[in-house]
């Protein structure tokens, strides 16, 4: 009786809505001063703003806690450019969480100044092309997911002409199945919580995403709508800032990769191997017997550096992915009998625990 | 600290802080302009000089006694709400004779002696509270006290109750007195201003009727219980007794109803000897009597001061006054 | 003035009745059937529903801004998603005193028709509804106590529930009967404490009385001044406190 009660109740609160919608004119803000980028879907039309090649400048960031005993960011210093894909990367408690607070505009620090697009964290034109992804999403679980994402494109700010058919669209995005759609927030699994945020974000059509560890926990499928969300918004031109543990999927996302330890960032390296940057290719090898004089040749010629691994594997370091070809021509032409040529991908992390030592020790 | 600028998210709009200034400003002006030329108190209640009880033939309205005191924040409350009341000030002019008495107790440690007498006569010394308002009788005798400032809303109602139990107060003075006649005369008044069915209709007819019955006039009490058997409320208490008088029920089933209740079994005790004494079967009144008067807890109630005077009427007390008075 | 916050906080309560409020509900019109029954003036019931600590209770109870199923005294994470939209945190402030306002209506009005409904079904002789100006006085302080609940939620929730009992019991103080107490002492203290304690009300304290002010023989703007000052006074503070508060969702 109740339940009927209550859903004659919201059936009567949404003629209202839609009564509202309809007069959406009469309660509009006035002091908005940045039109938003809309950026996310191809179909759309792109209004892009002159970029701005430093996106997000934080310069000698602070945060202390307990008045000065608890250094939770120490000196931060960063630049993320326009359309770059960038990954936090750092142990728990590093303070990555609190960087990214410190971003959004929901920490206050104590030194040092963020500045996105020229405006501080707190400023309507930043909201205006934000989207956010916390680590552990607490919606509200007695909304249904189309009605959260309602709320949220109210929230955003967008007329609600379209309303229904973006929230559709969104949900359709991060493949939400039909059937959890009308059901209350409180029932879904952490997969569909995480996909139910994804369409949050997409439904504000942000150009600056922030995602806190948004594939911890995750089962493969969501592993990949997530990454795919994140591809699409590199491939519209949007700022996309990551947190996370696993780096396998930083780098296959992110462009550049920042580690921070101990409130600090003491790395940030390219996960692409641009032109200049060193790019670190293992070679293995069945044969011949004396193939570490004819490699040690190979790199006296060239400019290759050279790093004796074992007896039939080792590691170039090339000044850059053109150098490639001339590696593998020199190999065969030295008539090594190649096994394997690849990319170091465990670069990252050797970078990782390397860093991880030196602080330590 | 207070941001406007209007792009933030963490601005605080411009009128806001403006409206909130002015208003403070505002404000703090018209207190201390009040605390200038702070406003006369209660000029529209038309406040007599003290007086004592006067002889009956003096104005017949009740005396609303109002004890102030200069230093308490409480009266300048009530005096600033309840009295500035259009409709308690009318109320007050028109059915009382207001008077206004300071206490200067706590600034000169002693009061003037008529003050000190009137309040020791309504036990008001000892209670140190202000401000105080006593509603009495005439010729003296309380009717209700409303202590505290209290909102114009429930002042308008305490002077409404005093106003309709008026009549009834002075029935249970004239029924202490033993004054019979005069006692049936108010409780008819008041039973014809409030109906059967207000809170103290019923004991109203009880005490009416038993008047009656000792000022002699059996006719009309035996009229009186006929006509209002059936339109008192039959759920409350003095019911039962009203039952047992008409016969309609017995002495035991009148005991049951009245229950451990021991103030119900003094009443019932005072009422059954009572109707003994009249049908003239004294033994028996003298029982119930002596169980009413055994209790001194009760000594205020007019049961009790009824069965200790027709006690005294039938040891035959040369004080006690007749049946025809 | 956002749309979003004022048409979602409302959806949230009514998607949100509870049996506990079906049962308080029910419990209560048993209550008044009671009272009606034994004959009691419905005057005092109505002022009791329209007092001051029950309308600071409905307005609590109404305010809640998200029903989380865990521990809800968490509730800087909700604001933490929140405020990463183009919001800005005083027109939250503002919206949600609107709220707050006609949500405490809404509650009042239901219960007062209760007492009205109880009179009917037990055919007293007159139905004492609430009057005219009493109602105005009604609208008039649920802004006002809207206020005063929107600041305590804004607080973080411990220190608010905390904040919330003290004003319940500052009320209950200033709706009970007011009296000074003469005491064996210099006066002047005495004075001194009347002085600081009305003070204190008329500072604090948001409501407006239309009826005494209207029936009142000198009419002043003072307590309407007074009124609208504290109502601004707590909107301010409120904001204040959100724009410092700093939102933190992480686990350590």
């Amino acid at each position: 009786m109740a339940k009927a009660v209550a859903r004659a109740a919201l059936a009567g609160a949404r003629a209202a809505l839609i009564g509202f919608a309809l007069s959406h004119q009469v309660l509009e803000r006035r002091h908005l001063i940045l039109k938003p980028r809309y950026s996310i879907h191809s179909c759309d039309t792109v209004t892009t703003i002159p970029v701005v090649t430093s996106m997000i400048k934080i310069s000698n960031l602070s945060k202390f806690y307990k008045s000065g005993k608890v250094k939770a960011l120490d000196g931060v210093e960063l630049s993320i450019n326009a359309g770059e894909v960038i990954g936090l990367i750092g142990p728990n408690g590093a303070g990555k969480t609190t960087l990214m607070q410190c971003m959004l505009g929901l920490l206050r620090p104590t030194s040092g100044d963020i500045l996105i697009n020229g405006f501080v964290p707190n400023h309507l034109a930043v909201k205006k092309i934000t989207a956010f992804l916390p680590e552990r999403p607490l919606f509200e679980g007695w909304m249904t997911g189309r009605l959260f994402l309602r709320y949220h494109h109210m929230l955003s700010g967008q007329p609600d002409v379209n309303a229904a058919a973006e929230v559709e669209k969104a949900l359709d995005e991060v493949q939400l199945q039909e059937s959890a759609r009308d059901r209350r927030i409180k029932t879904y699994s952490k997969g569909m919580l995480q996909r139910l945020g994804l369409a949050q974000m997409l439904i504000g059509k942000p150009s600056l995403c922030f995602l806190d560890e948004p594939t911890s926990g995750l089962d493969p499928i969501s592993r990949n709508i997530v990454r795919d969300t994140i591809l699409k918004w590199k491939a519209d031109g949007a700022t996309v800032i990551l947190n996370s543990h696993h780096l396998d999927e930083v780098e296959r996302v992110c462009d550049r990769v920042a580690f921070i330890q101990k409130g600090h960032i003491d790395l940030v390296q390219s996960t692409r191997g641009l032109e200049g940057e060193t790019v670190a290719m293992l070679v293995k090898w069945a044969g011949p017997a004396n193939a570490h004089e004819r490699l040690k040749e190979i790199a006296s010629h060239s400019s290759f550096g050279l790093e004796l691994l074992t007896e039939k594997s080792a590691c170039f370091k090339l000044r850059g992915r053109q150098e490639m070809p001339l590696l593998i021509r020199a190999l065969i032409d030295a008539q090594v009998d190649i096994e394997e040529v690849f990319e170091d991908r465990a670069h990252l992390e050797k970078l990782f625990t390397a860093s991880q030592s030196r602080d330590a020790g | 600290m207070l941001k406007t600028d209007p792009g933030l998210t963490t601005e605080i709009p411009i009128w806001l802080i403006a409206s909130t200034v002015i208003l403070l400003v505002i404000r703090v002006g018209l207190f201390l302009y009040e605390h200038e030329h702070p406003p006369m108190p209660s000029e529209e209640i038309h406040w007599q000089e003290f007086v004592d009880e006067k002889p009956p033939n003096a104005s017949q309205k009740l005396i609303l006694y109002y004890f102030t005191a200069r230093w308490s924040g409480a009266v300048k409350k009530l005096e600033s709400n309840a009295f500035s009341n259009k409709q308690v000030v009318k109320l007050i002019n028109d059915n009382f004779r207001p008077v206004r008495i300071v206490d200067v107790s706590v600034e000169e440690h002693a009061n003037d002696p008529q003050i000190q007498k009137l309040e020791d006569k309504y036990g008001l010394s000892a209670l140190k509270v202000f401000p105080k308002i006593i509603v009495t009788l005439p010729d003296g005798g309380e009717v209700q006290r409303c202590i505290g400032a209290k909102n114009p809303a429930l002042i308008k109602k305490f002077l409404e109750d005093t106003i309709k139990t008026e009549d009834y107060v002075r029935a249970k003075k004239a029924f202490k007195d033993e004054n019979w006649k005069k006692a049936a005369e108010f409780y008819n008044v008041f039973l014809e201003k409030n109906g059967l069915k207000a809170e103290r209709s019923t004991y109203s007819v009880l005490r009416e009727y038993i008047s009656l019955k000792l000022a002699g006039q059996n006719q009309a009490a035996e009229e009186l219980l006929k006509a209002d058997l059936e339109g008192v409320d039959s759920l409350r208490w003095p019911y039962p007794v009203l039952a047992y008088l008409c016969q309609a029920i017995d002495e035991k089933e009148l005991l049951k109803r009245a229950g451990d209740s021991q103030d119900k079994r003094t009443e019932l005790h005072a009422y059954v000897g009572t109707a003994y004494y009249l049908v003239g079967n004294l033994t028996k009144a003298e029982e119930h009597l002596k169980q009413s008067t055994s209790d001194v807890h009760f000594k205020e109630w007019p049961e009790f001061q009824l069965a200790s005077s027709i006690l005294k009427r039938m040891h035959g007390d040369p004080e006690a006054s007749g049946a025809a008075k | 003035m956002n749309r979003a916050v004022f048409i979602f906080t409302f959806l949230l309560k009514l998607s949100t009745v509870s049996k506990l409020d079906i049962a308080i509900v029910v419990l209560t019109f048993i209550g008044l059937l009671g009272a009606a029954y034994s004959g009691k003036e419905p005057t005092a019931i109505i002022e009791g529903f329209t007092s001051p600590p029950f309308l600071l209770f409905f307005g609590y109870s109404f305010s809640q801004d998200v029903a989380l199923n865990s521990n809800s005294l968490r509730d800087g994470e909700y604001f933490a998603l929140l405020f990463t939209r183009p919001l800005t945190r005083s027109s939250y402030v503002l919206t949600k005193a609107l709220v707050v306002t006609c949500g405490t209506l809404a509650i009042s009005s239901l219960f007062l028709g209760l007492v009205g409904l109880s009179e009917l079904v037990m055919h007293a002789k007159n139905i004492v509804l609430i009057d005219g100006w009493r109602f105005v006085s009604l609208t008039v302080n649920c802004f006002g106590f809207g206020c005063v609940v929107v600041l305590l939620r804004t607080l973080p929730a411990k220190i608010g529930f905390r904040c919330l009992f003290i004003f319940l019991s500052i009320c209950m103080l200033n709706s009970s009967t007011d009296f000074s107490v003469k005491m064996d002492q210099d006066a002047s203290i005495v004075y001194a404490w009347e002085y600081f304690a009305t003070f204190l009300q008329n500072f604090l304290y948001p409501v407006i009385d239309f009826d005494a002010l209207v029936h009142s023989t000198r009419f002043t703007w003072q307590p309407i001044i007074d009124y609208a000052s504290n109502c601004l006074i707590y909107l301010m503070i409120a904001i204040y406190i959100l724009n410092k508060r700093e939102f933190s969702y992480a686990e350590n």
